[in-house]
């Protein structure tokens, strides 16, 4: 399974967009684990494409999440304060754990 | 989360057992209570004789009060205390930058346009450096300020420009001295992005006492690798690759207005228009074209369009210049001048 996690808000915008790109196969079996655990947890591949605040403030980021996993493929577009509590989580856990690529 | 709270009183406890609690307190309230008695102990040590008179008054009207957290490469806010106001500088250049730009922001605000602080009440001005690991940003989180290294490869850090700093604190101004906010998405999220520019620019000559013909008008200057570039933006010509960097997509009028366009596109629209004013305008920037783009903030509304920027701004030129002024009318001018009619 394959996540990639696009951030952009802040002073730069697209500028400054950071990417995070993990595959859980190459990381330590209980961090791919948790992360797996928490995609789960939010029905990632039920989600709406999009989750966007209707009236965001200047510090909302913009998040895009691409999870593979075999065939399938599902993209989310988000902003934390929409997110499923297990999005938020997995995202701060990629913002903490994963460098930017 | 209350900024300012009152009603906890511990002078007898010594600084630094403070900053230690602090560091350790369980809530953000706790936090900043503690954090408050800090500065009014520090405070109360230079002026022993009149301390009690002064200590009430102090915490009653808010003076310049800067904390600068460090987040140690995480992502929780605010981090570690690391530096308050009438502390010494620190050995860390990011946290002293940091505190020196709040403070210059502060000072522009509080001298040139009479505001006090981000709120108008004197909200503490807390900052929080080495946010995350290589972040390409910066940014106002709604109650405080956060500097990432930048990766050093594209960005080389944010606290080295003083209108970067000033520009994410005046999203904080934005916040509170436009009714409802500015929505960050569309014209309005534009609106926002181009404000922080204008008065992150007019801080950057405030400081350094240019006038608006000496001014370079760049947004970002020193913050991008040279290889990448020299500036991530331009008040004077948006979307003009040799003064930024080859990514600068910026519209300098209507005529290239990218519809559902990012934030940070459009913005160089309403930002030459800010120029265009100050330009026609002569002398320095803080002195007519900043006070009226900032009387306007009041006048608008949540989802305002540029047109609405422009009718705002021509309103309060006319409100402090008197109305068909000359004032008023190369704020018009310099609207049309980027294809808005107010």
């Amino acid at each position: 399974m394959r996540l990639t996690l696009k951030c952009t808000g802040g002073f730069t915008g697209p500028a400054g967009a950071q990417t995070r790109t993990v595959d859980l196969a190459q990381l330590p079996p209980q961090q791919a684990s948790e992360l797996e655990q928490l995609l789960r947890a939010s029905d990632f591949f039920a989600l709406h494409p999009s989750l966007v605040k209707e009236a965001p403030k200047s510090w909302d980021f913009q998040y895009d999440l691409q999870v593979e996993d075999g065939g399938q493929s599902h993209s989310v577009r988000y902003h934390l304060d929409e997110a499923p509590p297990a999005l938020k989580t997995l995202t701060e856990k990629l913002n903490d754990e994963v460098a930017p690529d | 989360m209350s900024a300012h709270p009152h009603s906890c009183t511990c002078f007898i406890i010594p600084s630094k057992m403070l900053r230690q609690l602090a560091e350790e307190a369980p809530d953000a309230r706790a936090r900043h209570c503690l954090l408050d008695q800090l500065e009014i102990s520090a405070q109360l040590r230079g002026q022993r004789s009149v301390a009690p008179v002064v200590m009430g008054l102090v915490a009653a009207t808010g003076e310049k009060r800067r904390t600068v957290f460090d987040a140690q490469n995480k992502s929780t806010l605010p981090g570690k205390l690391v530096r308050g106001e009438e502390s010494k500088p620190s050995s860390d250049k990011a946290v002293n930058q940091a505190y020196d730009g709040a403070g210059a922001t502060y000072d522009f605000f509080r001298e040139v346009l009479k505001r006090n602080s981000v709120d108008g009440k004197g909200l503490r001005l807390d900052s929080t450096v080495h946010y995350q690991v290589k972040f390409n940003n910066a940014f106002w989180n709604g109650q405080q300020m956060v500097y990432g290294d930048g990766d050093g490869q594209l960005f080389l850090g944010f606290t080295g420009a003083i209108d970067v700093i000033a520009h994410e604190l005046t999203h904080g101004v934005t916040q509170y001295a436009v009714p409802g906010g500015l929505v960050y998405a569309d014209q309005s999220g534009a609106l926002n992005e181009s404000i922080s520019d204008v008065f992150g620019s007019v801080v950057k000559q405030w400081t350094l006492k240019q006038s608006v013909e000496q001014a370079d008008w760049l947004i970002g200057a020193g913050i991008l690798a040279p290889s990448v570039g020299k500036a991530l933006r331009s008040m004077a010509d948006p979307g003009n690759k040799e003064l930024t960097w080859s990514g600068d997509d910026q519209p300098k009028t209507m005529a290239g207005y990218v519809e559902g366009g990012d934030v940070h596109t459009n913005s160089g629209i309403p930002n030459h228009a800010f120029y265009a004013a100050a330009i026609a305008l002569k002398g320095n920037a803080w002195d007519k074209a900043a006070p009226i783009w900032y009387k306007a903030l009041g006048l608008l509304t949540p989802n305002a369009t540029f047109a609405d920027m422009a009718k705002a701004t021509t309103e309060s030129a006319a409100l402090l210049y008197g109305a068909d002024s000359a004032e008023q009318h190369a704020v018009r001018a310099a609207w049309k001048v980027v294809g808005v009619t107010a």
